[in-house]
């Protein structure tokens, strides 16, 4: 609870660091990318405060290898 | 273009030394000689020889496209969506890449130095650092690179001169015990832990100033960095045995606590820390600096700093989940990670050069036929 408040407002103060910088050079674009990746960046680290269990990207990367993986261990035995 | 820094040869050249030097360091002793035991020292002599083959084919691709960053050539030479699709590949690969060094430094001060502390505030602090850095763009951290060469030359010499009495020569025999597959095996582990992953520096090579004999600089840093890597390797199979090197995760630390020159020189590791610390800061700065740029040429942005906070969140969140602990973390390493850099730094430039040397011989073609006529 208290570490995803902290996370919440260490975002809340990078928001009001750059995005007036942002907006006044007007960068409409990269301010939209800029709130989309904070969002992403926040939103993960408070699910995963609250216990929520995330799955290993790596996991996916590592079934998505698997053939040639098995490949090279097979030719270097 | 997105980035206006200029750097010289002589600071790319630091660049790709420490960026090689930067994990393989604290890895390659570990991984190699898991794999080949006391013949470790032969594969790097191999993977070093591949190593400078693989940047010679890098060069290559960086004169026929000396103004274009890697997501920019990729789009000049597939087209806008599949040259977009390659980009966005290489960028996860940079994530991948950027939190793994996180992790890896994370692990390392939590195992030897900091053993209380969680690593998540090392994680953070770390990259606070590295932020920063990336902030202040390309030409500074190159500056910095340039003002802690001395400083990780001076603790790699010193380490390995007060090394020098406790070598024992017998530790390197019997000569190939076991024939020459596992030698090639960890030779080809030596591909992904530095040599492949020059790649990265595709991104950079555009921001230096004399765009000429690019390739001539990229293959005598990797001499020199694959050189000392050869040196630290030869020394943890000498001074630790293969045996003691296997079962330690981080062997460059224990290295420098064996130096006890008359019972006065003692307890040097927290140099060979610091040259890790600075090594790996500035290959993390360049592959984050790779991810910022890579993410804004891909979406076309007009600016890649501000996008350095909200991935340093992702990065540190990235770098937390995606080793649940270091076991699951060094088998990735040992089985999943090389294939995955030859991907990147094989595969693909391979198919880039591949198809742009199909373009170029198909556009001649039809302008002769056009002339002939």
């Amino acid at each position: 609870m208290l570490s995803s408040l902290a996370i919440i407002s260490i975002a809340v103060l990078i928001t009001l660091y750059e995005l007036p910088k942002m907006i006044k050079k007007k960068l409409k674009k990269e301010s939209v990318t800029f709130c989309i990746l904070l969002a992403i960046g926040t939103c993960f680290p408070v699910l995963m405060s609250f216990g929520v269990q995330i799955p290993n990207p790596l996991n996916w990367i590592i079934l998505f290898i698997k053939p040639l993986t098995n490949m090279f261990g097979e030719l270097l035995k | 273009m997105l980035e206006k820094g200029k750097i010289s040869h002589t600071q790319l050249f630091i660049l790709v030394m420490t960026f090689e030097i930067g994990t393989s360091i604290l890895l390659a002793p570990f991984l190699m000689v898991a794999a080949a035991k006391q013949d470790a020292w032969i594969s790097m002599l191999i993977g070093l020889s591949t190593g400078l083959l693989l940047v010679l084919f890098y060069a290559a691709l960086i004169k026929r496209y000396s103004a274009l960053t890697l997501v920019e050539m990729s789009e000049q030479v597939l087209g806008k969506w599949a040259g977009k699709g390659l980009s966005l590949l290489f960028f996860f690969y940079f994530l991948v890449l950027t939190a793994g060094l996180l992790r890896i430094i994370g692990d390392f001060i939590t195992t030897h130095i900091m053993p209380e502390t969680p690593i998540t505030a090392i994680e953070i602090t770390f990259m606070l650092i590295v932020i920063y850095g990336t902030r202040l763009g390309l030409e500074v951290f190159s500056r910095t690179s340039e003002v802690v060469l001395p400083w990780i030359m001076m603790f790699f010499f010193l380490l390995v001169f007060m090394l020098l009495p406790e070598i024992h020569l017998n530790n390197l025999f019997p000569l190939v015990e076991d024939g020459i597959k596992p030698v090639i095996k960890a030779a080809f582990l030596s591909l992904g832990v530095p040599f492949a992953d020059v790649i990265v520096f595709l991104m950079i090579t555009p921001a230096v100033s004399p765009s000429r004999k690019l390739g001539k600089v990229l293959f005598f840093s990797t001499l020199t960095g694959g050189m000392i890597i050869f040196v630290i390797v030869l020394m943890a199979i000498l001074v630790l045995g293969p045996n003691q090197t296997t079962q330690l995760n981080y062997p460059i630390y224990v290295l420098a606590q064996r130096v006890n020159i008359g019972n006065f020189i003692q307890r040097i590791e927290v140099l060979a820390g610091g040259m890790v610390f600075i090594a790996i800061f500035i290959k993390t700065t360049i592959s984050f600096y790779s991810l910022s740029l890579s993410f804004a040429q891909i979406f076309n942005l007009k600016e890649y700093k501000m996008l350095s906070f909200p991935f340093g969140m992702i990065v540190i969140f990235f770098a937390n989940i995606m080793s649940p602990n270091i076991i699951f973390f060094q088998t990735f390493l040992f089985k999943s990670w090389t294939p995955i850099v030859l991907i990147f730094g094989i595969l693909f430039p391979l198919l880039l050069l591949g198809i742009d040397t199909i373009k170029i011989g198909f556009n001649k073609r039809r302008n002769n036929i056009l002339g002939s006529r």
